[in-house]
């Protein structure tokens, strides 16, 4: 006992606890360094409100209306019908002919990324997902953009759809 | 006698927690997408196919088994969705968006548009990629500078 005691000396004592604490440590630096690697961040409220609009739309010119809502749509790129450039490449993605989204959840978001998946109107998946790169001006506006659809490498998976070919 | 060992096993302890969290610190610290750029270069960066063979311990070594076994050149699934579209010529990956996460690329090869994109998207747990998923971007290429803006 004595032997004990003598062993467990203060210096003896903070060593030890030194050595607890690093290794405490050392799983806790290790967890969140892979938490920061795949951390997601909220998806942005401009992309998400212009996607439920754009969805609940029933008609090409209220769609229309909606995108020059929320981006920032050069009078140029409007063509004689009324419809811009950026109506258009959102068209080709969420309204093939076969199916209408009428919403959609989050799949992913990260800055300047969003990543979706169509619903129906019952509430089922709607594959390919939805991949939306956007930038956003300091007065809300979608400046900049890029979206498609995410089409999977192996045909074995899922959500591998042959009319996103 | 028992203090010194346990002075000395603590130091030990206390050595091998450093340097194991510097380690730790260093492989995540660099760019949070170096991790996952690194993995795409690995699986399609090459002169020629018989470099993947060539690659494939490195890969197994930063997979879970399940993962690896999605990315290995011997599920043929897979080599044919991948190596596939790029075929047996030399190709370079171009990395045109990253997040953590994420990669988006296009590869810059004799058969394949260099504005096609692709992504790879990973989760990495225990120093491991314990999740991948890869995908084409249809219905968009890259911009005139490369990029996706």
């Amino acid at each position: 006992m004595d032997k004990v005691k003598k062993a467990l000396d203060p210096i003896t004592c903070i060593v030890v606890l030194a050595a607890v604490l690093l290794y405490v440590l050392l799983f806790y630096t290790r967890s969140l360094q892979e938490a920061r690697v795949t951390r997601a961040t909220e998806p942005n409220p401009v992309v998400t409100a212009f996607l439920t609009d754009y969805l609940a739309s029933d008609t090409d010119y209220q769609r229309e209306a909606v995108v020059e809502q929320y981006f920032l749509v050069s009078s140029d790129s409007i063509d004689r019908d009324g419809f811009s450039e950026t109506f258009y490449k959102v068209n080709a993605v969420f309204q093939p002919a076969t199916e209408k989204p009428e919403s959609f959840r989050v799949c992913a978001s990260q800055r300047n990324y969003l990543e979706i998946m169509p619903l129906d109107s019952k509430g089922a998946d709607l594959p390919c997902r939805v991949a939306i790169f956007y930038r956003i001006t300091d007065n809300g506006k979608i400046s900049s953009y890029n979206i498609a659809r995410l089409q999977p490498v192996s045909k074995r998976d899922p959500e591998w759809r042959r009319n996103w070919l | 006698m028992i203090k010194t060992v346990v002075r000395t096993v603590s130091c030990v302890i206390i050595v091998v927690c450093a340097i194991l969290g510097a380690y730790t610190v260093a492989f995540y610290s660099t760019d949070n997408d170096d991790l996952g750029i690194r993995m795409v270069c690995l699986l399609y960066e090459y002169d020629s196919t018989d470099e993947i063979a060539g690659r494939d311990e490195t890969i197994a070594s930063l997979c879970t088994p399940e993962v690896y076994n999605q990315l290995s050149p011997d599920n043929s699934e897979h080599f044919e969705a991948t190596y596939g579209r790029i075929g047996n010529y030399e190709t370079q990956v171009k990395i045109v968006f990253t997040r953590p996460g994420l990669i988006v690329y296009a590869l810059d090869s004799a058969v394949t548009y260099p504005t096609d994109l692709w992504v790879f998207e990973y989760r990495i747990k225990d120093g491991l990629f314990s999740s991948v998923q890869e995908y084409k971007l249809v219905g968009t290429r890259t911009d005139s500078g490369g990029g996706l803006f």
